[in-house]
């Protein structure tokens, strides 16, 4: 039993991962409808400005506060450069250049960065968690306690701020909104700067389980499913999703794994979980069903 | 004082949509904008809130002057902003799945003063159906209400000049009539000059000092509404009456419209 709760809560810490992750693509998606494929270097990029800044030496909460502008700025400037040229065209088009962006992102960390994995080391206070059987490391905390306010605070923006609410009026018209005196253009490079963030808190989270890699963006791929089985544009669809997926792989990994000797089956049960829901529910579990007045 | 001057539009650099419409708005004024489809009425008021861009329409020649500063080619972001002029967007333009609540906040972006509570409070005065459904979503609202909450919205970017672009589309009659009073109250309380556009002659008529009628892109016919209302080929074209009394449907059909203007 003990083993039970342990890896349900390892898979809810990865989970979270995967919701910020993918809460970054559903922000784009609703704002623009364009699925945004350089997800994965989003994250890395806020790996990689996390790392820059702790080398720095300044003490925590500046290195938090200098990844935060930073990786705003990164979307911004991406937004700027790649998305703006853009708009108004067929949001196909903008989805299919967002695959150039993550190639040409890929090779721009590597000649930048190098090849060499790095790690991101600091101090926090330690948390290790140990209760009856249960054992989560002082990173697994961290990575648990930042995702839930990266999400809380997310949701509250969301819901609540002047600029959350003119996010999402923006999201169902942009020309009704500028008819409105709101800048559309604004309220995208705002989106793009929040979305930046957000994948790199994820990516900042991953790296800092595992290693800092110029290539870690695949932990991208992952957030497909997680936004399919939601639902591409419901921020709860994502919640719930994130969860699902990341229970799902931890629980293969230490269940399914073993017990039929497939190594690696963690990475494909999330789109053999994701294609059974489409099958079911072609919109995802809390996919946007269309509003019917009766 | 909204001042257009032989303005012409093209769609796509081909289609052209207006030739040469010139018309004037007074201020603390309401003016009625006439016309059948397609008569250009929507892409005018599109040429004045700077909205033409996105639909992919140019302003060839003209002058559109707005207290006698020319827009022809301000944002319709500048437009609401430092113009004071909003565009209410034919069909509704409300954001269905934000609360009333959220709807009102959302058109009151483009101003920072501190009045924005107070002026929720104003419009749910002049509407009080939106306080019984103020935090539902603006889709589930009738389309009475949905027409009144995108009247309160265009009144939260706390307008000067208001187009209203077939406020009664899609109304039953009886919720126009009430529509067309509150926004007669609303002109005359807050002193807003507004250009309505309708197909609905009558009630447009009823409530403004001037009027115009367009017809294919052009200006055909303008005069005081005392007189419109009176005039023969509005009372054919708009209010199926003539100085006779009644026309039958097979008589209208067979002769179509006889046309006095050029």
């Amino acid at each position: 039993m003990a083993f039970f709760l342990q890896v349900l809560c390892m898979g809810l810490i990865q989970g979270m991962v995967y919701v910020v992750i993918g809460l970054s693509l559903v922000m784009v998606y609703k704002s623009s409808n364009v699925f945004n494929f350089s997800i994965g270097e989003f994250a890395t990029l806020g790996g990689i400005i996390f790392y820059l800044a702790c080398k720095t030496g300044m003490p925590i909460p500046v290195v938090f506060a200098l990844f935060i502008i930073f990786s705003a700025f990164g979307g911004f400037v991406i937004n700027r450069i790649v998305i703006q040229p853009l708009m108004g065209r067929e949001p196909l088009s903008i989805t299919l250049v967002t695959i150039g962006l993550s190639t040409f992102l890929v090779g721009l960390y590597q000649l930048t960065f190098g090849s060499h994995p790095a790690s991101l080391e600091f101090d926090l206070p330690n948390l290790t968690f140990e209760l009856g059987g249960l054992f989560f490391s002082s990173t697994q905390v961290w990575s648990g306690i930042l995702a839930l306010i990266s999400i809380v605070a997310l949701l509250l923006f969301y819901q609540f701020t002047r600029w959350g609410i003119v996010m999402r009026a923006t999201a169902e018209g942009q020309v009704k909104a500028m008819a409105f005196g709101i800048s559309t253009r604004s309220i995208l490079a705002l989106t793009w700067a929040l979305a930046s963030i957000v994948a790199g808190i994820g990516g900042l989270v991953v790296a800092w389980g595992g290693a800092l890699t110029y290539n870690m963006g695949i932990i991208g791929l992952v957030a497909i499913p997680v936004v399919l089985v939601g639902g591409l544009d419901s921020i709860g669809g994502c919640i719930i999703g994130g969860f699902l997926i990341g229970i799902i792989e931890v629980m293969t990994s230490f269940y399914l794994e073993p017990a039929i000797g497939l190594e690696g089956c963690r990475s494909v049960t999330p789109y053999l979980f994701l294609l059974l829901i489409l099958l079911i529910r072609p919109t995802g579990l809390l996919g946007q069903v269309r509003i019917e007045r009766v | 004082m909204l001042k257009i001057e032989n303005l012409t539009v093209v769609y796509y650099n081909v289609i052209s949509v207006l030739h040469g419409v010139s018309l004037e708005a007074r201020d603390e004024a309401i003016t009625a904008l006439l016309g059948g489809n397609g008569s250009g009425k929507t892409t005018l008021m599109r040429a004045v809130s700077g909205l033409l861009d996105i639909y992919e329409g140019d302003i060839l020649e003209g002058t559109i002057e707005l207290s006698g500063t020319k827009v022809n080619h301000l944002s319709s972001e500048e437009i609401t902003k430092k113009m004071r002029l909003t565009y209410l967007l034919e069909g509704r333009p409300l954001f269905e799945y934000l609360t009333v609540d959220e709807n009102l906040k959302a058109a009151s972006y483009c101003r920072w003063d501190k009045n924005v509570a107070q002026d929720i409070e104003t419009v749910l005065g002049y509407f009080p159906v939106l306080r019984n459904r103020y935090q539902s979503k603006a889709g589930y609202l009738s389309g009475g209400e949905q027409q009144m909450l995108c009247v309160g919205m265009a009144l939260m970017t706390n307008p000067q000049f208001l187009l209203l672009d077939e406020p009664s589309l899609g109304l039953a009659p009886i919720l126009v009539k009430e529509l067309f009073q509150i926004i007669e109250k609303i002109h005359h309380e807050k002193g807003i000059s507004i250009l309505l556009s309708e197909q609905n002659a009558r009630v447009a008529l009823a409530i403004s000092t001037y009027g115009y009628v367009m017809e294919n892109g052009r200006v055909v016919l303008d005069g005081d509404a005392r007189d419109l209302i009176n005039n023969d080929d509005i009372r054919e074209s708009y209010l199926g009456t003539t100085a006779e009394g009644e026309k039958d449907y097979k008589e209208a059909k067979r002769y179509k419209r006889r046309k006095r203007w050029l």
